[in-house]
Protein backbone atom coordinates (compact mmCIF):
# COMPACT_ATOMS: atom_id res chain seq x y z
CA UNK A 1 0.00 0.00 0.00
CA UNK A 2 3.01 2.33 1.19
CA UNK A 3 4.31 1.69 -2.53
CA UNK A 4 1.01 2.81 -4.32
CA UNK A 5 1.07 5.88 -2.09
CA UNK A 6 4.37 6.90 -2.69
CA UNK A 7 3.61 6.48 -6.76
CA UNK A 8 0.65 8.48 -6.58
CA UNK A 9 2.69 11.32 -4.44
CA UNK A 10 5.46 10.96 -6.94
CA UNK A 11 3.36 11.41 -10.08
CA UNK A 12 1.49 14.32 -8.34
CA UNK A 13 4.78 16.53 -7.79
CA UNK A 14 6.02 15.55 -11.07
CA UNK A 15 2.68 16.86 -12.70
CA UNK A 16 2.81 19.92 -9.95
CA UNK A 17 6.35 20.66 -10.90
CA UNK A 18 5.85 20.53 -15.01
CA UNK A 19 2.59 22.73 -14.43
CA UNK A 20 4.95 25.29 -12.70
CA UNK A 21 7.50 24.74 -15.19
CA UNK A 22 5.42 25.01 -18.22
CA UNK A 23 2.18 26.63 -17.59
CA UNK A 24 3.54 29.47 -15.23
CA UNK A 25 1.26 27.98 -12.51
CA UNK A 26 1.61 29.41 -9.44
CA UNK A 27 -0.42 28.68 -5.65
CA UNK A 28 -1.09 31.28 -2.95
CA UNK A 29 0.29 29.85 0.66
CA UNK A 30 -2.92 29.28 2.32
CA UNK A 31 -3.23 27.02 -1.14
CA UNK A 32 -0.39 25.09 -0.63
CA UNK A 33 -1.05 25.36 3.56
CA UNK A 34 -4.48 23.57 2.35
CA UNK A 35 -4.11 21.44 0.08
CA UNK A 36 -1.06 19.68 1.66
CA UNK A 37 -3.44 19.33 5.31
CA UNK A 38 -6.07 17.69 2.76
CA UNK A 39 -3.80 15.76 1.33
CA UNK A 40 -1.41 14.28 4.63
CA UNK A 41 -5.35 13.63 5.68
CA UNK A 42 -6.16 12.02 3.01
CA UNK A 43 -3.41 9.54 3.28
CA UNK A 44 -3.83 9.16 6.91
CA UNK A 45 -7.11 8.05 5.90
CA UNK A 46 -6.10 5.13 3.67
CA UNK A 47 -3.59 4.16 5.97
CA UNK A 48 -5.74 3.63 9.10
CA UNK A 49 -8.76 2.43 6.68
CA UNK A 50 -6.95 -0.71 5.55
CA UNK A 51 -5.34 -1.01 9.26
CA UNK A 52 -8.04 -1.05 10.79
CA UNK A 53 -9.56 -3.84 8.45
CA UNK A 54 -6.16 -5.68 9.17
CA UNK A 55 -7.13 -5.39 12.78
CA UNK A 56 -10.40 -6.82 12.46
CA UNK A 57 -12.13 -3.85 13.08
CA UNK A 58 -14.40 -2.78 10.35
CA UNK A 59 -16.52 -0.39 12.07
CA UNK A 60 -13.64 1.71 13.07
CA UNK A 61 -12.11 1.53 9.26
CA UNK A 62 -15.69 2.92 7.71
CA UNK A 63 -15.20 5.58 11.08
CA UNK A 64 -12.20 6.76 9.80
CA UNK A 65 -13.74 7.90 6.40
CA UNK A 66 -16.53 9.89 7.87
CA UNK A 67 -14.20 11.04 10.20
CA UNK A 68 -10.87 12.20 8.51
CA UNK A 69 -11.37 10.97 5.34
CA UNK A 70 -14.31 13.39 4.25
CA UNK A 71 -12.52 16.77 6.24
CA UNK A 72 -9.99 15.74 3.81
CA UNK A 73 -11.54 15.34 0.70
CA UNK A 74 -13.26 19.36 1.55
CA UNK A 75 -9.79 20.72 1.90
CA UNK A 76 -8.67 19.09 -1.31
CA UNK A 77 -11.59 20.80 -2.99
CA UNK A 78 -11.31 23.98 -1.40
CA UNK A 79 -7.84 24.20 -2.04
CA UNK A 80 -8.98 23.54 -5.91
CA UNK A 81 -11.85 25.40 -5.42
CA UNK A 82 -9.31 28.64 -4.87
CA UNK A 83 -7.15 27.83 -7.55
CA UNK A 84 -9.39 27.27 -10.22
CA UNK A 85 -11.72 30.31 -9.56
CA UNK A 86 -8.40 32.49 -8.87
CA UNK A 87 -7.51 31.79 -12.62
CA UNK A 88 -10.47 32.11 -13.75
CA UNK A 89 -10.89 35.69 -11.96
CA UNK A 90 -7.79 36.96 -13.74
CA UNK A 91 -8.56 35.63 -17.35
CA UNK B 1 21.86 -1.93 34.38
CA UNK B 2 25.42 -3.08 34.66
CA UNK B 3 27.87 -1.33 32.16
CA UNK B 4 31.50 -0.60 32.61
CA UNK B 5 31.30 2.73 31.67
CA UNK B 6 28.92 5.71 32.12
CA UNK B 7 27.42 5.86 28.98
CA UNK B 8 24.97 7.90 26.93
CA UNK B 9 23.07 5.58 24.73
CA UNK B 10 21.68 7.24 21.48
CA UNK B 11 18.21 6.47 22.65
CA UNK B 12 18.82 8.43 25.86
CA UNK B 13 20.80 10.91 23.58
CA UNK B 14 17.82 12.08 21.45
CA UNK B 15 15.27 11.72 24.13
CA UNK B 16 17.43 14.08 25.96
CA UNK B 17 17.14 16.55 23.02
CA UNK B 18 13.70 16.16 23.10
CA UNK B 19 13.35 15.51 19.01
CA UNK B 20 13.15 11.81 19.13
CA UNK B 21 9.13 12.01 19.87
CA UNK B 22 8.74 14.48 16.93
CA UNK B 23 9.35 11.68 14.62
CA UNK B 24 12.59 12.75 13.25
CA UNK B 25 13.85 9.23 12.38
CA UNK B 26 16.58 10.15 10.48
CA UNK B 27 18.14 11.23 13.08
CA UNK B 28 18.05 8.09 15.23
CA UNK B 29 20.45 6.66 12.41
CA UNK B 30 23.44 8.03 13.80
CA UNK B 31 25.62 5.11 14.80
CA UNK B 32 27.20 4.86 18.69
CA UNK B 33 30.62 4.88 18.86
CA UNK B 34 32.52 2.88 21.06
CA UNK B 35 35.87 4.59 22.42
CA UNK B 36 37.64 0.95 23.79
CA UNK B 37 36.73 -3.04 23.98
CA UNK B 38 35.69 -2.48 27.24
CA UNK B 39 32.46 -0.28 26.06
CA UNK B 40 31.94 -3.00 23.34
CA UNK B 41 31.94 -5.38 25.75
CA UNK B 42 29.46 -3.69 27.93
CA UNK B 43 27.39 -2.67 25.33
CA UNK B 44 23.66 -2.29 26.87
CA UNK B 45 22.16 -2.56 23.62
CA UNK B 46 19.87 -5.43 22.83
CA UNK B 47 19.79 -5.67 27.01
CA UNK B 48 16.62 -3.96 27.69
CA UNK B 49 13.26 -5.10 25.52
CA UNK B 50 12.84 -2.65 22.21
CA UNK B 51 10.57 -0.43 23.09
CA UNK B 52 9.16 2.51 20.98
CA UNK B 53 10.78 5.85 21.83
CA UNK B 54 7.92 7.18 24.06
CA UNK B 55 8.81 4.72 26.84
CA UNK B 56 10.30 5.53 29.93
CA UNK B 57 12.92 3.77 31.69
CA UNK B 58 12.34 3.71 35.40
CA UNK B 59 14.88 3.13 38.18
CA UNK B 60 15.40 -0.18 39.61
CA UNK B 61 12.67 -1.89 41.31
CA UNK B 62 10.89 0.92 41.19
CA UNK B 63 7.55 0.43 38.88
CA UNK B 64 4.67 2.54 37.63
CA UNK B 65 3.15 0.03 40.49
CA UNK B 66 4.16 1.15 44.09
CA UNK B 67 4.83 -2.13 46.84
CA UNK B 68 5.32 -2.88 50.01
CA UNK B 69 7.47 -5.58 50.17
CA UNK B 70 7.43 -5.40 53.83
CA UNK B 71 4.05 -7.02 53.71
CA UNK B 72 4.35 -9.04 50.37
CA UNK B 73 4.46 -12.77 51.49
CA UNK B 74 5.01 -16.17 49.47
CA UNK B 75 1.12 -17.19 47.68
CA UNK B 76 0.38 -21.09 48.30
CA UNK B 77 -0.23 -21.76 44.75
CA UNK B 78 -1.52 -25.05 45.34
CA UNK B 79 -4.47 -23.63 47.38
CA UNK B 80 -5.47 -21.22 44.53
CA UNK B 81 -9.46 -21.82 44.36
CA UNK B 82 -11.40 -19.00 42.63
CA UNK B 83 -14.56 -20.97 43.75
CA UNK B 84 -13.54 -21.94 46.89
CA UNK B 85 -15.15 -19.30 48.44
CA UNK B 86 -18.54 -21.41 47.92
CA UNK B 87 -19.29 -24.64 50.03
CA UNK B 88 -18.55 -27.83 48.41
CA UNK B 89 -22.29 -28.69 47.84
CA UNK B 90 -22.30 -25.40 45.39
CA UNK B 91 -18.86 -25.81 43.87
CA UNK B 92 -20.25 -29.31 42.39
CA UNK B 93 -23.51 -28.05 41.58
CA UNK B 94 -22.17 -25.17 39.33
CA UNK B 95 -19.95 -27.94 37.47
CA UNK B 96 -22.80 -29.63 36.73
CA UNK B 97 -24.56 -27.00 35.39
CA UNK B 98 -20.97 -25.87 33.56
CA UNK B 99 -21.72 -29.21 31.81
CA UNK B 100 -25.00 -28.73 30.98
CA UNK B 101 -24.88 -25.29 29.55
CA UNK B 102 -21.97 -26.95 27.39
CA UNK B 103 -24.11 -29.59 26.13
CA UNK B 104 -26.95 -27.27 25.11
CA UNK B 105 -24.33 -24.48 23.40
CA UNK B 106 -23.24 -28.01 21.81
CA UNK B 107 -27.02 -29.44 20.13
CA UNK B 108 -28.07 -25.27 19.35
CA UNK B 109 -24.84 -24.72 17.46
CA UNK B 110 -25.08 -21.22 18.81
CA UNK B 111 -21.95 -19.22 17.11
CA UNK B 112 -18.42 -20.06 18.39
CA UNK B 113 -19.65 -23.10 20.65
CA UNK B 114 -20.07 -25.57 18.42
CA UNK B 115 -18.61 -28.89 18.54
CA UNK B 116 -15.78 -28.38 16.25
CA UNK B 117 -15.14 -24.66 18.38
CA UNK B 118 -14.90 -26.91 21.52
CA UNK B 119 -12.76 -29.64 20.21
CA UNK B 120 -10.13 -26.72 18.56
CA UNK B 121 -10.43 -25.28 22.10
CA UNK B 122 -9.55 -28.14 23.40
CA UNK B 123 -6.75 -29.63 20.85
CA UNK B 124 -5.43 -26.24 21.45
CA UNK B 125 -4.26 -27.16 24.52
CA UNK B 126 -4.14 -30.65 24.47
CA UNK B 127 -6.40 -31.21 27.65
CA UNK B 128 -10.02 -32.34 27.93
CA UNK B 129 -11.14 -33.08 30.96
CA UNK B 130 -9.35 -34.86 33.49
CA UNK B 131 -7.73 -32.34 35.96
CA UNK B 132 -8.60 -28.97 35.85
CA UNK B 133 -5.40 -27.76 36.47
CA UNK B 134 -2.66 -30.12 34.57
CA UNK B 135 -2.50 -28.08 31.18
CA UNK B 136 -0.78 -29.24 28.63
CA UNK B 137 0.42 -32.89 27.26
CA UNK B 138 3.50 -32.04 28.31
CA UNK B 139 2.60 -31.18 31.91
CA UNK B 140 0.69 -34.18 31.85
CA UNK B 141 3.49 -36.42 31.11
CA UNK B 142 6.59 -34.83 32.08
CA UNK B 143 6.09 -35.49 36.16
CA UNK B 144 7.05 -32.93 39.13
CA UNK B 145 10.85 -33.10 37.78
CA UNK B 146 10.32 -32.61 33.57
CA UNK B 147 8.00 -29.55 34.91
CA UNK B 148 10.23 -28.06 37.05
CA UNK B 149 13.85 -28.91 35.64
CA UNK B 150 13.08 -29.99 31.79
CA UNK B 151 14.50 -32.68 30.10
CA UNK B 152 17.35 -33.40 31.76
CA UNK B 153 18.38 -36.64 31.41
CA UNK B 154 18.31 -36.70 27.64
CA UNK B 155 19.97 -33.56 26.94
CA UNK B 156 23.62 -33.97 26.20
CA UNK B 157 25.60 -31.64 28.27
CA UNK B 158 29.03 -29.74 27.82
CA UNK B 159 30.63 -32.61 30.40
CA UNK B 160 29.29 -35.79 28.63
CA UNK B 161 31.01 -34.06 25.49
CA UNK B 162 34.13 -33.58 27.02
CA UNK B 163 33.77 -29.35 26.63
CA UNK B 164 33.96 -26.50 28.60
CA UNK B 165 30.44 -24.97 29.68
CA UNK B 166 29.56 -21.63 27.59
CA UNK B 167 30.93 -18.58 29.18
CA UNK B 168 30.01 -15.22 28.21
CA UNK B 169 29.35 -11.89 29.75
CA UNK B 170 25.47 -11.10 31.62
CA UNK B 171 25.19 -9.06 28.49
CA UNK B 172 26.20 -10.77 25.61
CA UNK B 173 23.73 -13.79 27.49
CA UNK B 174 21.38 -11.23 27.57
CA UNK B 175 21.38 -10.85 23.91
CA UNK B 176 21.72 -14.49 23.28
CA UNK B 177 18.23 -15.58 25.55
CA UNK B 178 16.49 -13.28 23.97
CA UNK B 179 17.18 -14.73 20.68
CA UNK B 180 17.13 -18.21 21.98
CA UNK B 181 13.63 -17.32 23.89
CA UNK B 182 12.00 -16.09 20.39
CA UNK B 183 13.09 -18.58 18.16
CA UNK B 184 11.36 -20.97 21.04
CA UNK B 185 8.09 -19.14 20.99
CA UNK B 186 8.39 -16.03 23.22
CA UNK B 187 7.86 -12.20 22.05
CA UNK B 188 9.72 -10.29 24.38
CA UNK B 189 12.04 -10.84 27.79
CA UNK B 190 13.79 -8.81 30.20
CA UNK B 191 15.74 -10.00 32.83
CA UNK B 192 15.19 -9.80 36.55
CA UNK B 193 17.03 -11.45 39.76
CA UNK B 194 15.85 -13.12 43.06
CA UNK B 195 16.64 -10.51 45.68
CA UNK B 196 16.07 -11.44 49.63
CA UNK B 197 13.07 -9.85 50.86
CA UNK B 198 11.95 -8.47 47.71
CA UNK B 199 11.71 -10.61 44.61
CA UNK B 200 12.08 -13.83 46.59
CA UNK B 201 8.54 -13.57 48.00
CA UNK B 202 7.33 -13.41 44.28
CA UNK B 203 8.08 -17.19 43.65
CA UNK B 204 5.07 -19.37 45.28
CA UNK B 205 5.03 -21.79 48.45
CA UNK B 206 3.78 -24.13 46.20
CA UNK B 207 1.96 -24.73 42.33
CA UNK B 208 -1.20 -24.72 40.67
CA UNK B 209 -0.59 -27.47 38.87
CA UNK B 210 0.76 -30.15 41.43
CA UNK B 211 -1.23 -29.12 44.68
CA UNK B 212 -0.28 -27.54 48.06
CA UNK B 213 1.92 -30.40 49.28
CA UNK B 214 4.51 -29.80 46.04
CA UNK B 215 6.21 -27.26 47.85
CA UNK B 216 8.85 -24.94 46.49
CA UNK B 217 12.20 -24.07 48.67
CA UNK B 218 14.87 -22.63 48.34
CA UNK B 219 17.68 -24.65 49.90
CA UNK B 220 22.32 -23.87 49.99
CA UNK B 221 22.70 -26.52 47.71
CA UNK B 222 24.99 -27.02 44.48
CA UNK B 223 22.31 -28.05 41.82
CA UNK B 224 18.26 -27.66 41.72
CA UNK B 225 16.30 -31.15 42.28
CA UNK B 226 13.22 -32.71 43.21
CA UNK B 227 11.76 -34.62 45.65
CA UNK B 228 8.29 -36.37 43.88
CA UNK B 229 6.47 -38.97 45.26
CA UNK B 230 4.83 -39.58 42.23
CA UNK B 231 0.95 -39.48 43.96
CA UNK B 232 -1.21 -37.72 40.95
CA UNK B 233 -1.61 -33.84 41.70
CA UNK B 234 -3.46 -32.42 43.46
CA UNK B 235 -2.09 -34.99 46.11
CA UNK B 236 1.62 -34.96 44.68
CA UNK B 237 4.12 -34.70 47.92
CA UNK B 238 7.39 -33.32 47.38
CA UNK B 239 9.56 -30.47 47.27
CA UNK B 240 10.91 -28.76 44.42
CA UNK B 241 14.63 -27.28 44.99
CA UNK B 242 15.66 -23.73 43.62
CA UNK B 243 19.46 -23.41 45.33
CA UNK B 244 20.30 -20.22 46.82
CA UNK B 245 23.28 -19.83 44.15
CA UNK B 246 20.44 -19.26 41.36
CA UNK B 247 20.11 -15.89 41.37
CA UNK B 248 19.10 -14.67 37.63
CA UNK B 249 15.39 -14.36 36.82
CA UNK B 250 14.55 -14.53 32.59
CA UNK B 251 10.63 -12.99 32.38
CA UNK B 252 9.56 -13.81 28.93
CA UNK B 253 5.69 -13.25 27.58
CA UNK B 254 3.60 -15.13 25.43
CA UNK B 255 0.65 -13.73 23.00
CA UNK B 256 -2.00 -14.82 22.44
CA UNK B 257 -3.98 -14.23 19.01
CA UNK B 258 -5.53 -11.52 18.56
CA UNK B 259 -8.09 -12.45 16.48
CA UNK B 260 -9.21 -15.05 18.79
CA UNK B 261 -8.95 -12.41 21.23
CA UNK B 262 -11.67 -10.53 19.54
CA UNK B 263 -14.44 -13.08 19.79
CA UNK B 264 -14.91 -12.29 23.13
CA UNK B 265 -16.11 -15.34 24.75
CA UNK B 266 -17.25 -19.47 23.41
CA UNK B 267 -14.58 -21.96 22.64
CA UNK B 268 -13.28 -20.41 19.25
CA UNK B 269 -12.20 -17.32 22.07
CA UNK B 270 -10.83 -19.76 24.59
CA UNK B 271 -9.18 -21.82 21.88
CA UNK B 272 -6.64 -18.77 21.22
CA UNK B 273 -5.66 -18.57 24.94
CA UNK B 274 -5.01 -22.40 25.10
CA UNK B 275 -2.86 -22.60 22.47
CA UNK B 276 -0.73 -19.57 24.16
CA UNK B 277 -0.83 -21.45 27.56
CA UNK B 278 0.10 -24.67 25.28
CA UNK B 279 3.21 -22.55 23.90
CA UNK B 280 3.93 -21.66 27.48
CA UNK B 281 4.87 -24.84 28.49
CA UNK B 282 7.15 -25.33 25.29
CA UNK B 283 8.50 -22.35 25.61
CA UNK B 284 9.35 -23.60 28.89
CA UNK B 285 10.76 -26.96 28.44
CA UNK B 286 12.87 -25.90 24.79
CA UNK B 287 14.89 -22.96 26.95
CA UNK B 288 15.48 -25.54 29.66
CA UNK B 289 16.91 -27.97 27.60
CA UNK B 290 18.85 -25.37 25.63
CA UNK B 291 20.24 -23.82 29.16
CA UNK B 292 20.81 -27.67 30.61
CA UNK B 293 22.93 -28.25 26.99
CA UNK B 294 25.11 -25.16 27.25
CA UNK B 295 25.82 -26.28 31.08
CA UNK B 296 23.91 -24.11 32.96
CA UNK B 297 20.92 -24.37 35.61
CA UNK B 298 17.53 -23.99 34.65
CA UNK B 299 14.15 -24.04 36.90
CA UNK B 300 10.86 -23.26 35.58
CA UNK B 301 7.03 -24.67 35.55
CA UNK B 302 4.58 -25.64 32.96
CA UNK B 303 1.57 -23.59 32.27
CA UNK B 304 1.08 -21.59 35.28
CA UNK B 305 4.64 -22.24 36.44
CA UNK B 306 6.66 -21.24 39.80
CA UNK B 307 5.04 -17.62 40.43
CA UNK B 308 1.47 -16.36 40.36
CA UNK B 309 2.75 -12.87 40.36
CA UNK B 310 3.97 -13.19 36.74
CA UNK B 311 1.94 -9.88 35.57
CA UNK B 312 4.46 -8.65 38.72
CA UNK B 313 7.93 -9.78 37.08
CA UNK B 314 7.08 -8.20 33.84
CA UNK B 315 6.07 -4.65 35.94
CA UNK B 316 9.34 -5.06 38.04
CA UNK B 317 11.72 -5.89 34.83
CA UNK B 318 10.07 -3.97 32.64
CA UNK B 319 8.08 -5.75 30.03
CA UNK B 320 4.95 -3.71 30.60
CA UNK B 321 3.10 -2.26 33.18
CA UNK B 322 -0.03 -3.74 35.57
CA UNK B 323 -3.56 -3.30 34.30
CA UNK B 324 -6.60 -2.63 36.28
CA UNK B 325 -7.43 -6.29 35.29
CA UNK B 326 -4.42 -7.21 37.03
CA UNK B 327 -2.91 -8.38 33.93
CA UNK B 328 0.36 -7.12 31.75
CA UNK B 329 0.12 -3.90 29.56
CA UNK B 330 2.81 -4.03 27.19
CA UNK B 331 3.60 -1.07 25.08
CA UNK B 332 3.72 -3.13 21.55
CA UNK B 333 0.72 -5.99 22.20
CA UNK B 334 -1.00 -4.24 24.99
CA UNK B 335 -2.60 -7.38 26.91
CA UNK B 336 -2.84 -9.38 23.99
CA UNK B 337 -0.79 -11.90 25.77
CA UNK B 338 -1.56 -15.45 27.95
CA UNK B 339 0.73 -15.01 30.28
CA UNK B 340 4.62 -13.31 31.24
CA UNK B 341 6.11 -16.30 33.05
CA UNK B 342 9.81 -16.68 34.71
CA UNK B 343 12.64 -19.46 34.74
CA UNK B 344 15.78 -19.21 37.14
CA UNK B 345 19.28 -20.16 36.16
CA UNK B 346 22.30 -19.40 37.10
CA UNK B 347 23.51 -18.22 34.14
CA UNK B 348 24.94 -14.79 34.66
CA UNK B 349 22.81 -12.00 33.51
CA UNK B 350 22.09 -8.71 33.92
CA UNK B 351 18.87 -6.47 35.22
CA UNK B 352 16.45 -4.50 33.35
CA UNK B 353 14.52 -1.57 34.73
CA UNK B 354 11.13 -1.14 34.91
CA UNK B 355 9.46 1.01 32.46
CA UNK B 356 6.48 3.53 31.99
CA UNK B 357 4.26 3.75 29.13
CA UNK B 358 1.61 5.78 30.61
CA UNK B 359 -0.41 3.10 30.18
CA UNK B 360 -0.93 2.10 34.19
CA UNK B 361 -2.21 5.95 34.74
CA UNK B 362 -4.14 5.57 31.70
CA UNK B 363 -6.31 2.45 33.42
CA UNK B 364 -6.98 5.29 36.43
CA UNK B 365 -9.51 6.83 34.35
CA UNK B 366 -10.52 4.52 30.97
CA UNK B 367 -12.70 1.44 32.70
CA UNK B 368 -13.65 0.00 29.59
CA UNK B 369 -12.63 -3.34 31.15
CA UNK B 370 -14.48 -3.49 34.16
CA UNK B 371 -17.75 -1.83 32.29
CA UNK B 372 -17.78 -4.88 29.91
CA UNK B 373 -17.09 -7.66 32.28
CA UNK B 374 -19.99 -9.48 32.74
CA UNK B 375 -19.89 -10.35 35.92
CA UNK B 376 -18.74 -7.34 37.71
CA UNK B 377 -15.48 -8.99 38.68
CA UNK B 378 -12.78 -6.17 37.95
CA UNK B 379 -12.69 -2.95 40.48
CA UNK B 380 -14.74 0.18 39.36
CA UNK B 381 -12.63 2.52 41.81
CA UNK B 382 -10.49 5.16 40.54
CA UNK B 383 -7.13 4.80 41.72
CA UNK B 384 -5.81 1.57 42.87
CA UNK B 385 -4.32 1.23 46.29
CA UNK B 386 -2.86 -1.12 48.81
CA UNK B 387 -5.66 -2.96 49.73
CA UNK B 388 -7.67 -6.85 49.06
CA UNK B 389 -10.67 -7.32 46.83
CA UNK B 390 -13.81 -6.05 49.59
CA UNK B 391 -14.86 -9.28 51.68
CA UNK B 392 -18.53 -7.87 50.72
CA UNK B 393 -17.85 -7.57 46.73
CA UNK B 394 -19.48 -10.96 46.01
CA UNK B 395 -20.20 -9.88 42.47
CA UNK B 396 -20.48 -13.50 40.49
CA UNK B 397 -23.62 -14.22 37.89
CA UNK B 398 -23.67 -18.03 39.57
CA UNK B 399 -26.88 -17.82 41.82
CA UNK B 400 -24.84 -19.03 44.33
CA UNK B 401 -23.42 -15.85 45.88
CA UNK B 402 -20.48 -16.27 47.98
CA UNK B 403 -21.27 -15.57 51.95
CA UNK B 404 -18.03 -14.27 51.76
CA UNK B 405 -15.20 -13.66 49.79
CA UNK B 406 -12.02 -15.28 50.70
CA UNK B 407 -9.09 -13.44 48.39
CA UNK B 408 -6.58 -15.00 50.33
CA UNK B 409 -7.53 -17.90 48.02
CA UNK B 410 -6.55 -16.19 44.87
CA UNK B 411 -3.51 -13.87 46.43
CA UNK B 412 -5.52 -10.90 46.50
CA UNK B 413 -2.28 -9.70 48.38
CA UNK B 414 -3.01 -5.92 49.70
CA UNK B 415 0.97 -5.43 49.20
CA UNK B 416 0.75 -3.40 46.74
CA UNK B 417 -1.21 -0.91 44.49
CA UNK B 418 -3.48 -2.05 42.21
CA UNK B 419 -7.25 -2.44 41.87
CA UNK B 420 -7.66 -5.97 42.98
CA UNK B 421 -9.77 -8.41 40.87
CA UNK B 422 -12.65 -10.30 42.09
CA UNK B 423 -11.42 -14.00 40.79
CA UNK B 424 -14.22 -15.70 42.40
CA UNK B 425 -17.11 -13.14 40.24
CA UNK B 426 -14.74 -13.72 36.95
CA UNK B 427 -14.40 -17.79 36.95
CA UNK B 428 -18.49 -17.88 38.19
CA UNK B 429 -19.13 -16.10 34.74
CA UNK B 430 -16.51 -18.85 33.22
CA UNK B 431 -19.13 -21.70 35.23
CA UNK B 432 -22.57 -20.19 33.31
CA UNK B 433 -20.97 -19.19 30.23
CA UNK B 434 -19.25 -22.84 29.37
CA UNK B 435 -15.94 -21.54 28.88
CA UNK B 436 -13.46 -18.23 29.90
CA UNK B 437 -14.07 -15.32 28.27
CA UNK B 438 -11.86 -12.73 26.50
CA UNK B 439 -14.09 -9.35 26.97
CA UNK B 440 -11.98 -7.35 29.42
CA UNK B 441 -8.85 -7.80 27.02
CA UNK B 442 -10.97 -7.61 23.80
CA UNK B 443 -12.00 -3.95 25.12
CA UNK B 444 -8.76 -2.56 26.53
CA UNK B 445 -7.96 0.39 24.06
CA UNK B 446 -4.05 -0.78 23.87
CA UNK B 447 -5.42 -4.16 22.77
CA UNK B 448 -4.59 -3.00 18.99
CA UNK B 449 -0.95 -3.73 17.35
CA UNK B 450 0.57 -0.93 14.61
CA UNK B 451 -1.88 -1.85 11.34
CA UNK B 452 -3.04 1.21 11.86
CA UNK B 453 -0.78 4.53 12.34
CA UNK B 454 -3.33 6.28 14.60
CA UNK B 455 -2.48 3.71 17.32
CA UNK B 456 1.27 4.31 17.46
CA UNK B 457 0.35 7.94 17.73
CA UNK B 458 -2.18 7.56 20.73
CA UNK B 459 0.08 5.52 22.29
CA UNK B 460 3.07 8.06 21.90
CA UNK B 461 1.01 10.51 23.61
CA UNK B 462 0.02 8.32 26.39
CA UNK B 463 3.20 8.07 26.71
CA UNK B 464 4.13 11.36 26.97
CA UNK B 465 1.49 12.75 28.60
CA UNK B 466 -1.64 12.34 30.36
CA UNK B 467 -4.27 14.74 29.55
CA UNK B 468 -5.79 13.59 26.72
CA UNK B 469 -6.43 9.78 28.44
CA UNK B 470 -10.14 10.48 28.83
CA UNK B 471 -10.41 11.85 25.27
CA UNK B 472 -8.72 8.79 23.73
CA UNK B 473 -10.88 6.45 26.01
CA UNK B 474 -14.29 8.28 23.98
CA UNK B 475 -12.29 8.04 21.13
CA UNK B 476 -11.98 4.39 21.25
CA UNK B 477 -15.49 3.81 22.20
CA UNK B 478 -16.62 6.71 19.64
CA UNK B 479 -14.86 4.80 16.51
CA UNK B 480 -16.38 1.67 17.35
CA UNK B 481 -13.37 -0.51 18.37
CA UNK B 482 -15.00 -3.74 20.22
CA UNK B 483 -15.77 -7.13 19.58
CA UNK B 484 -16.41 -9.00 16.50
CA UNK B 485 -20.17 -9.34 16.29
CA UNK B 486 -20.95 -12.51 17.63
CA UNK B 487 -22.50 -13.63 14.10
CA UNK B 488 -18.88 -13.46 12.34
CA UNK B 489 -17.04 -15.51 14.91
CA UNK B 490 -17.64 -18.59 12.91
CA UNK B 491 -16.23 -17.16 9.64
CA UNK B 492 -12.57 -18.18 11.02
CA UNK B 493 -13.20 -21.44 10.16
CA UNK B 494 -13.66 -20.13 6.00
CA UNK B 495 -10.86 -17.67 6.04
CA UNK B 496 -7.50 -18.00 4.95
CA UNK B 497 -5.11 -17.20 7.21
CA UNK B 498 -1.86 -15.74 6.89
CA UNK B 499 0.96 -18.11 8.45
CA UNK B 500 3.84 -15.55 7.44
CA UNK B 501 2.79 -13.16 10.32
CA UNK B 502 2.63 -16.45 12.73
CA UNK B 503 4.75 -14.49 15.52
CA UNK B 504 2.74 -11.78 15.49
CA UNK B 505 -1.08 -12.40 15.37
CA UNK B 506 -0.52 -16.13 17.00
CA UNK B 507 1.10 -15.27 20.45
Amino acid sequence: MWFIIGLIIGFSALGLFWLFKNKKFNLTWYEWMIGIIGLSLLFFTIQNFFGSLAEFEPKAAYMFLLVTGLPAVILLAISWQLVTRRIKAKS
Amino acid sequence: MNSFHSMVSRRDFMKGLGIAGAGFGSAAVIPRVFHDMDEVIGSPQGVHPKNPWWVKERDFLNPTTEIDWARMQRFEGGKYNPMGSLTLENQQKINAETSASRKKALLENAPGKTLRDFSLNMSAVGYATTGPWIWGPYVKRAGVKGYFLGEQDSIMTPEMLGVPRWEGTPEENARMMRSVFQFMGASEVSFGQIIEDSTKKLINLSTSDYGPDMRIVFEDVNKAYVVDDNRPPPLTTGKMVIPNRCKSVIVFKIRQSQEMTKKGNGFIARAGSNKAYDQLAITNYRVKAFLNGIGYEAMSGGTYGITCARPGWGTLFGLGELARTQQLIAPTEGPVMRSTAIMITDLPLPVTNPIDAGTNKFCHTCLKCAQICPSGAIYMGKDPDFIQTPLDHTGGVTGYPADQLKPELFNNSPAYKRWPLNHFACRSYWAINGASDNWCIGACVFNKFDDSTVHTLVKGVVGTTSVFNSFFTNMDQAFGYAHQPEEDWDNWWDEEHAVTSMPFTNY
